[in-house]
């Protein structure tokens, strides 16, 4: 028996075919996804049939090289990116694109929603979670503010995921950890939470799916989309975003274990069987895709200085990896900040990068790019050690690839 | 990395996380239909295979990484209220940023 695991990211989309009792790999299928062209600068929105499309085709070439009978995958899960809005009419169609989690459109729409909360103290009391300029929050109070006629229409609100769920099983629901970057759920009692509803829309409840503990299966694929693909009987489970998703693929369900991810950004999280919130609201204090909780750090500047830094010098990732070598821990006392990006943890975001501590004796080629490559994880670090300060006990760190 | 963490990193073999993670989390909830209540543990530690690739910290940098690393924080702390003054000299001297 095998199951079917799919990533919806904002890149592409990824199915992998395993094998139930060994955890092997036997099929892997990648199918790239269009953004909407054309938008003002900050806007990024994706159409959700793109997703649609992708995943049929991922799910193809995944059957085909893994040559066994579809009938033999009896479940599968889905993986999607965080925040991002999608807006239904009455048919479950969508109305427009989805606004993604990396829009930066919504600014004016989150203060508003904190200021109608009290200010940010007092929205962090209320829902135990910060409101960032990402979650899907403000993106619904931009189509009301900016597309009322859309906005008309919206009878349920879904995120990625669930739309995926949707299509796949007929069912609209929406899981506790993905549900927990929506700005909309205190993350505590796991209900939706009042007062930032009716900040945006007295009547938004009707518009929001049912919450449910992400043990909970969503349903069974539909025959007419099973049929499509030669499954018989194939189970869906909740699914969630992708951090919550990528923490269980790194075996990070208990506590002490983290999942550090580095790419553009650099996200580390760690499963906590209670909540875990930061008052001064850096840690983003998500839950998880399992039951429990998944507290968050996510900094902007990862890979970004290298890569301009490579580009500068014409070197590739082996070159790089040469002059780090070539220097000693600490590069000679020339320190790095690395905020070309300005920075969200620390909350810099003005902020930008600097060299600090050259002399005559640092200056060179291996040190500037080993203290680039200390400095992005001394970053990380600052805010790894206010999640320390918060109570996690972190004992490993499982690295996972750029994402 | 592992020594300014100081902790170890380990990677895993199977590098897409969250589509592995997603086709897990089927598993576990496949098996909690038939009726069988296995552990999210049991389940990862079962199917996860981790990878050669690993970094251990040298006990021996520890106290030198927590040097650099106040450095590092003292050093952005301090310089905190110039990064606003010196982004508008730049945005009305030169070009606009645009970044978050």
């Amino acid at each position: 028996m095998y199951s079917l695991g799919i990533d919806s990211g904002t890149q592409g989309t990824k199915a992998l075919i395993i094998e139930m009792d060994s955890g092997q790999v036997i099929g892997r299928g990648y199918e790239h996804h269009q953004m909407v062209a054309g938008l003002k600068p900050g806007e990024s929105e994706q159409s959700p049939e793109t997703w649609i499309k992708a995943m049929e085709v991922a799910i193809t070439k995944a059957l085909n090289s893994a040559k066994i009978k579809p009938s033999e995958i009896v479940c599968l899960g889905v993986s999607g990116q965080q925040h991002g809005f999608v807006p239904l009419n009455k048919n479950f169609c969508p109305i427009r694109p989805a606004k993604l989690w990396n829009d930066t459109s919504t600014v004016e729409e989150t203060e508003e929603i904190i200021n109608a909360l009290g200010g940010k103290k007092s929205f962090i009391e209320k829902l135990g979670i910060s409101l960032a300029v990402g979650y899907t929050a403000s993106k619904i109070l931009w189509l009301k503010k900016h597309e009322l006629r859309n906005y008309e229409k919206l009878k349920l609100i879904l995120l990625p995921h669930n739309y995926l769920n949707l299509y796949l099983t007929g069912q609209p629901q929406m899981e506790y950890g993905d549900a927990s970057g929506t700005g909309l759920m205190d993350i505590r009692t796991r209900n939706w939470q009042e007062d930032v509803l009716k900040a945006i829309d007295p009547t938004l409840k009707e518009k929001l799916p049912p919450l449910s503990h992400p043990q909970e299966a969503v349903g069974y694929v539909k025959k007419e989309i099973a049929e499509k693909f030669g499954f018989k009987k194939v189970l869906v489970s909740s699914g969630g975003g992708d951090n919550m998703m990528a923490a269980i693929g790194t075996g990070n369900v208990s506590e002490g274990r983290c999942t550090l991810s580095l790419g553009t950004s650099g996200t580390i999280f760690s499963y906590s069987s209670s909540p875990v919130i930061d008052p001064e609201g850096e840690i983003a204090a998500f839950c998880d895709s399992t039951g429990g909780w998944l507290p968050l750090l996510c900094t902007m500047n990862v890979t970004n200085t290298t890569e301009l830094f490579k580009g500068l010098f014409d070197l590739d990732n082996e070159d790089l990896e040469n002059l780090i070598k070539a220097s000693q821990p600490g590069a000679d006392g020339l320190i790095f900040l690395p905020f070309i990006d300005g920075e969200r943890v620390p909350v810099l975001p003005q902020a930008s990068a600097v060299f600090f501590g050259l002399n005559r004796h640092n200056f060179n080629q291996s040190n500037i790019a080993r203290a680039i490559i200390e400095g992005t994880i001394l970053n990380l670090n600052y805010g790894f050690s206010r999640m320390k300060s918060l109570g996690l006990k972190p004992k490993e760190i499982r690295a996972t690839g750029c994402r | 990395m592992a020594n300014i963490f100081q902790l170890p990193v380990v990677t895993l073999e199977e590098p897409e996380s969250a589509a592995y993670g997603a086709a897990l989390q089927a598993i576990w909830t496949y098996k909690k239909e038939k009726g069988e209540n296995i552990s999210w543990n049991d389940l990862v530690n079962k199917l996860i295979r981790k990878s050669p690739m690993a970094a251990f910290p040298d006990p021996n940098l520890a106290n030198f990484y927590r040097e650099l690393q106040n450095q590092f924080d003292s050093l952005w702390r301090r310089l905190s209220l110039e990064f606003p003054k010196h982004r508008q000299f730049i945005d009305s001297h030169f070009f606009k940023v645009t970044s978050e």
